[in-house]
């Protein structure tokens, strides 16, 4: 039987600074019709170079497609000229995609309705005026309210969310045999990714369309995809039906990243299991098992024999491995691992039965407020009330969530409290003293008790220093330390503490990788022994087998030091496996808070209970039985909240009253509260 | 977005009086006496009175310059101490002739220049880019008088193509007006040409490795409608931005310019007044090349607004 | 230990990239226009330094009885109108040269650099003070600004160098404040005072240091610039008094002797050009050496 697509022995290089990236190195996968497939990978793998190679759309040079072939009815696409009509052809009219970033996927000058027209036009040999109306009807195909006036909106007039709902009209625009979706909802809130996954599967289903889903989001491939392909270091290492896939991994790649990340639907006391190390550097990739130094199962046929191909292990189910080990093996290795996690049992201990202490922050109606000013003297006409009146407290010892989409505020929290603005009102008492209006210079002294995690572990480095003067910068300011020998001496103690290597200390942040910079960063906040650390989405820009590394090293600190936390996070699963309470914030507000098992297990506002059913869930047999509500419309922004609920233009029990007043945070029992007025 | 202009004009318009200012200042930090300047060394000293009291040079500064300031209001840049003729008239005569000069030059280096940087980017690596890097460099490295004085030295004396000085205007007329611009534009031309084919290079570069011309490119585009469509408006912001700037460098060059072709345009006129000294023709002067170019910015950033539709809003 | 599940991670590809010196070096070097630039400086900066030493005769001993001579081995580009050997002028007017793009550069970058400095950290209406005076120099084309500050000053070749100066500040005045603001935001710079540092410490250990390469860059590009800006001046009879060598003024002298002895006008051209093409080489190579995208960061 001929495939729709079949890709064979696929191999494209780069060449940069005298270097050769192997980015894809043999990658052969097929898409008949009207399936959905996935290929699943972490940032660096390939998947996207794979993607691009079958159109011709990476950038050559410094790209350069090797050899392989790629048959698509017939013809092999690779032979064809990058500028010839037949090439021309299939892109955006046989084969559409859509790309990663919401936010530069779109001409910035160029309204969407242009850009929508002109493949109608090219492919479809619309008139102007047919290709208008069917790009109207194709924007509120894809949910785009007020059609008719939007498609003269320039890109940035949308939300992200909006941007990649034009993608995807206009990916789908001619009709395509094959959509190719790379990362399409990566960048997007959970919510507004489960609405644009849902309406991607609806779309494909209805039009017979084929789908390739290229993500490294596990639970969005459970749910969504037929049949699965992994991939790793320009590989693929198994692929299989998604059940298959779940059910019964054969590849340790593939276990370990099921066994890394955490669940909706886990233990509270499962430990993740990372996989140690990183990913070969792609220009010197050993000629023999490319995971072979991340592998807890390799023998001595690994080390010597060259890369095993892949081979059947089940029917449509193969796997490039020469040991294969079995769902026996695999559980017998996980037990061993968390036995031999058990010699820090004294510290896993703890962490279960936390004892947590006084309060040592408390926030009381914190208002963080920016002026919106307008006309030629920049009067102030309003605000934006980024934060509106937000109360928590924070107790010795505890990890406390703070979850919500993008731009609810909860960054402004964190930097309020850390004073890095002046909040409008309210109090922030820290060890007991009010710190909100505390002038700058009286702050000095207490900065050394909070710290901060960044998201982006690059740009919070400063390039121009080495990462021992870095780790060294609040010892030096607060003068933690009485001599040079004293400094070094704590410096190397840091870097253990993170588990770096003390001997790195010389190298600069470029020189470090992302999960290593992030334990700097991490070794920076411990430095002044501070009781209170917030983590600012201090885990989210990093890939899930190193998130599982950090996670757990947060953890152990923990433990060990008695620290408190702030987490800040978007990924639910993360902050459930984390926090010991979590806050729910809105557009400003807290909706609710209570203890995970509350929150997670009965949460009680009907936006805690959207976001949590729009979270997917690794296991395709789990996601078979979720059934799922998913909100409708867009978060709107801060400056044009409805009046009452904030939530009530989208939330589905919403009824007049919930208009006329903003329901207050109300103790609803056992330290749960929710601002709601439905639930009592 | 018309708060935006709103507030761009006002700004212009409190640049256009500092640049008043300086103009003023820069004046009269001139050691010596205008007046002593003007009658010579033969004056006696009651005269050299007289002529200070008539210029009112015996006032303080401050009453000076708004006093000067507000005959400018009044389209009145005073009288020129070595003509003896209002500014205002002098410069009727002799800016058109620099505008002109100005403008055909912008215009040459504009066709010029922008396509060779697209050219050059598109097809980077290959010898034409080389061939563009090169001379581009070349352009912003060469004194400008001295390339006059090249192109007098071949096109005039040697082959004869070309007049070798002067002005005769092409609305008069037009087939001697033409022979005799042709070497001063183009000599003009040369910085700004290259600065544009520069720039355009460089966000060309830039804007081809943007997420959405590889979007254009996935809808199966013709690579020329990709360039032209959709990369070279996106460049073309940052040429803009150098719109204002190289009509500065234009009109400095200018200066040189008509030095060396001997082209009775204001350039020359300040430089005349600049080297004897006088101060009223400098101050008018300069104050109406500055209100040029200001006003050029200005028009550059409502021009962007058009260009950029992100900036609105 | 305690901490054996954080297993450390490999750090082969970090051991693979050079370190940072190595990398700058091997970046600027790559490019072999920067030798070419380099060595053009170097030679010339020889060349001012002992020019009394090289040149073959004095810039300013006349020889009434070959004047206007064409080049020969006495005389390898000729003789001007008084006889003095073209070539020996040459070699000393890259003192001039150097010395007014070295000098008037430092006047501008000193005071811009404060100026955007200041207006860059201290916001609100010192900014738009500074900006707008800025804009206003910026309002007058260069040349002329210089030729009227500097004729006003007296026109001499150190009033050459202030009036050039100031023309230039407004460059540097404009780049300082961008990077600052930009710098300013950066999480490094907050990082920083989170860890308790002053607005001082943070301002000379982050901002700064952070600001500096594009600033390089700009000074370099710009010698080029203010030397060019020096040949115009003296061109038109501003700086060096009259029996000195510049080039400019050379060319200028030369001009009327055109049919017969072209190379009194061509000679000191190519020498700006060769001078202002070096800093452009230089200045480009740096900034692609300075460019962090380019320091191998993965
Ligand atoms: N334009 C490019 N220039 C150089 N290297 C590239 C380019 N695009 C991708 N690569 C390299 O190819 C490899 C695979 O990248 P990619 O396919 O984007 O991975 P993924 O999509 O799985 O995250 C990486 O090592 C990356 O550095
Ligand atoms: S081949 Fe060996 S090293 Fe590679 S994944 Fe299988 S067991 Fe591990
Ligand atoms: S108050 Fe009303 S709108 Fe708001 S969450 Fe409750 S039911 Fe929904
Ligand atoms: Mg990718």
């Amino acid at each position: 039987m001929s495939h729709l697509l079949e890709v064979k022995n696929l191999k494209v290089q780069f060449k940069l600074d005298g270097r050769t990236v192997k980015a894809v190195d043999g990658v052969s996968f097929h898409v008949d019709a009207g399936e959905i497939v996935a290929i699943v990978g972490e940032s660096g793998s390939g998947k996207s170079v794979t993607q691009y190679s079958i159109l011709q759309l990476i950038p050559a040079p410094p790209g350069e497609i090797v050899e392989g072939e790629v048959l698509f009815e017939g013809t092999d696409l690779l032979k064809l000229d990058p500028r010839s009509q037949e090439l021309r052809d299939v892109r955006g009219g046989k084969i559409g995609i859509i790309f990663q970033e919401p936010m530069t996927s779109l001409n910035p000058v160029m309204t969407v309705g242009r850009q929508l027209e002109e493949s109608l036009i090219l492919h479809l040999k619309l008139s102007r005026s047919q290709a208008r109306e069917r790009a109207i009807e194709l924007l509120r195909r894809v949910g785009i309210p007020d059609a008719e006036h939007r498609v003269n909106y320039y890109p940035h007039q949308f939300s992200g969310g909006m941007r990649q709902r034009i993608m995807i009209a206009m990916a789908m625009s001619c009709e395509p045999k094959i959509l190719i979706a790379d990362e399409a909802t990566t960048a997007l809130d959970v919510t507004t990714q489960a609405q644009l996954l849902e309406l991607l599967r609806d779309i494909v289903r209805s039009t017979n369309t084929a789908l390739v889903l290229v993500t490294h989001n596990l639970g969005v491939v459970a749910r969504f995809a037929d049949r699965i392909y992994v991939m790793y270091a320009g590989g693929i290492v198994e692929s299989g039906t998604c059940k298959d896939i779940f059910a019964n991994p054969r590849h340790p790649y593939t276990v370990g990243l099921l066994r890394a990340i955490p669940r909706l639907d886990d233990p509270k006391d499962r430990k993740l299991v990372p996989i140690d190390g990183l990913p070969p550097d792609l220009s010197q990739k050993p000629t023999t098992c490319a995971f072979m130094p991340r592998c807890v199962y390799r023998t001595a046929r690994c080390a010597q024999e060259p890369a095993p191909p892949l081979t059947p292990v089940g029917p449509g189910h193969e796997a490039a491995c020469y040991v294969l080990p079995s769902a026996e093996e695999f559980s017998a290795a996980a037990n061993a691992a968390t036995a031999a996690s058990e010699t820090s049992a004294a510290l896993a201990a703890p962490v279960q039965q936390k004892q947590t202490g006084e309060t040592i922050l408390e926030v009381r109606n914190l208002k963080m407020y920016f002026p919106v000013t307008k006309g030629l003297l920049k009067r102030k006409v309003s605000d934006i009330k980024a934060v509106d009146d937000v109360s928590f407290d924070i107790r010795r010892g505890e990890t406390i969530g703070l979850v919500g989409e993008s731009g609810c505020g909860k960054t402004t929290v964190a930097r309020a409290i850390l004073r890095m603005y002046d909040p409008t009102d309210g109090q922030i008492v820290f060890r007991g003293q009010d710190i909100a209006k505390l002038p700058k210079k009286d702050l000095r002294p207490l900065r050394r008790h909070m710290a901060l995690v960044f998201q982006d572990s690059y740009s919070s480095l400063d390039p121009r220093l080495t990462a021992a003067n870095i780790v060294g910068e609040p010892l030096k300011v607060n003068r933690l330390v009485a001599s040079r020998a004293e400094y070094d001496r704590r410096i190397d103690e840091l870097f253990e503490l993170v588990g770096l290597r003390p001997e790195l200390k010389h190298r600069y942040p470029h020189e470090f990788s992302g999960g290593q910079r992030q334990r700097l960063g991490i070794a920076r906040a411990l430095a002044s022994n501070p009781d209170f650390i917030v983590c600012d989405e201090a885990i989210s820009a990093l890939d899930v087998s190193i998130q599982a590394q950090i996670i757990n090293l947060l953890e152990e600190l923990q433990a060990k030091l008695g620290l408190t936390y702030l987490f800040i996070a978007h990924d639910l699963s993360v902050v459930r496996h984390i926090s010991d309470r979590v806050v729910v914030m809105y557009l400003g507000r807290v909706v609710e808070i209570a203890d995970w098992k509350s929150l997670y297990e009965n949460p009680k506002h009907p936006y805690t209970q959207a976001l949590l059913a729009a979270v997917p869930i690794p296991d395709p047999f789990v996601e078979e039985q979720r059934e799922r509500i998913i909100i409708q419309g867009d978060i709107p922004s801060v400056m044009n909240k409805p009046p009452g609920c904030s939530f009530s233009n989208r939330c589905p029990l919403a009824t007049k009253e919930c208009t006329e007043q903003v329901p207050p945070l109300t103790h609803v029992g056992d330290g749960h509260s929710v601002a709601c007025i439905k639930v009592s | 977005m018309t708060t935006m202009l709103l507030r761009r004009l006002v700004q212009a318009v409190i640049v256009l009086f500092i640049v008043t200012v300086i103009v003023f200042l820069i004046m009269h930090l001139i050691p010596g006496d205008p007046a002593q300047i003007m009658l010579g060394s033969t004056a006696t000293q009651e005269q050299i009175d007289a002529l200070r009291h008539q210029m009112g040079l015996d006032k303080p500064l401050v009453v000076q310059y708004f006093l000067w300031l507000g005959n400018v209001l009044h389209g009145n840049l005073g009288t020129s101490i070595f003509y003896n003729q209002p500014v205002t008239q002098l410069l009727a005569v002799r800016l058109p002739i620099t505008l002109q000069l100005g403008l055909y030059s912008l215009v040459v280096s504009l066709i010029l220049g922008i396509p060779a940087g697209i050219i050059a980017a598109v097809k980077r690596g290959t010898f034409i880019d080389s061939i563009v890097i090169f001379l581009s460099n070349a352009g912003v490295a060469i004194p400008v008088f001295w390339l006059a004085i090249l192109g007098v030295y071949v096109f005039s004396l040697k082959l004869g193509w070309l007049p070798v000085q002067g002005w005769v205007s092409p609305f008069e007329n037009f087939g001697e007006g033409v022979r005799y611009l042709v070497m001063p534009v183009l000599v003009l031309a040369t910085l700004p040409l290259s600065s544009f084919a520069r720039q355009t290079r460089s966000s060309m570069l830039e804007v081809i490795r943007q997420d959405y011309i590889r979007t254009a490119r996935a809808k199966g585009l013709k690579e020329n409608v990709v360039i032209l469509r959709h990369a070279l408006r996106n460049a073309l912001i940052p040429v803009i931005t150098l719109l204002g700037i190289s009509l500065a460098g234009i009109i400095g060059g200018a200066v040189l310019v008509e030095q060396v072709f001997n082209i009775p345009g204001m350039g020359r006129l300040l430089v005349q007044a600049i080297l004897g000294k006088d101060y009223i023709l400098v101050q008018g002067s300069v104050l109406i090349i500055g209100a040029i170019v200001v006003l050029i910015n200005l028009a550059t950033d409502i021009a962007y607004t058009y260009v950029d539709p992100r900036i609105k809003g | 230990m305690e901490m054996q599940t954080t297993l450390e991670e490999p750090v082969s590809t970090a051991v693979a990239r050079p370190r940072r010196g190595r990398k700058f070096i091997q970046v600027f070097l790559d490019r072999k226009a920067i030798l070419v630039g380099s060595l053009i400086l170097l030679v010339m900066v020889v060349l001012a330094v002992f020019a009394p030493y090289i040149a073959p005769y004095s810039p300013y001993q006349q020889d009434l009885d070959h004047t206007l001579a064409p080049p020969s081995w006495q005389h390898l580009l000729g003789t001007d109108l008084f006889g003095r050997d073209e070539l020996s002028r040459i070699i000393f007017g890259t003192r001039a040269s150097l010395m007014v793009g070295v000098v008037s550069v430092a006047i501008a970058g000193g005071v811009g650099i404060a100026l955007g400095l200041m207006a860059g950290y201290l916001g609100g209406i010192i900014d738009s003070l500074i900006m707008r005076i800025m804009d206003a120099l910026m309002a007058i084309p260069p040349i002329i600004l210089a030729l009227s500050i500097g004729s006003a000053l007296g026109g001499g070749l150190k009033d050459v160098m202030i009036s050039l100066g100031i023309a230039l500040i407004p460059i540097y005045a404009r780049l300082m404040r961008g990077q600052v603001l930009s710098v300013r935001e950066a999480d490094y710079v907050i990082a920083g005072e989170l860890s308790g540092s002053s607005n001082l410490r943070n301002m000379l250990v982050h901002v700064l240091p952070n600001c500096v390469s594009p600033l390089i860059v700009l000074i370099t590009l710009n010698l080029g610039v203010a030397i060019l800006a020096e040949a115009a001046l003296s061109f038109l009879g501003l700086g060096m008094a009259p029996p000195g060598a510049a080039w400019g003024s050379m060319i200028n002298d030369g001009y009327p002797y055109m049919r017969t002895n072209p190379l009194l006008s061509f000679a000191p051209g190519v020498a700006v050009m060769l001078v202002v093409v070096a800093f452009n080489l230089v200045g480009d190579a740096l900034r692609d050496a300075l460019d962090p995208k380019l320091r191998g960061s993965v």
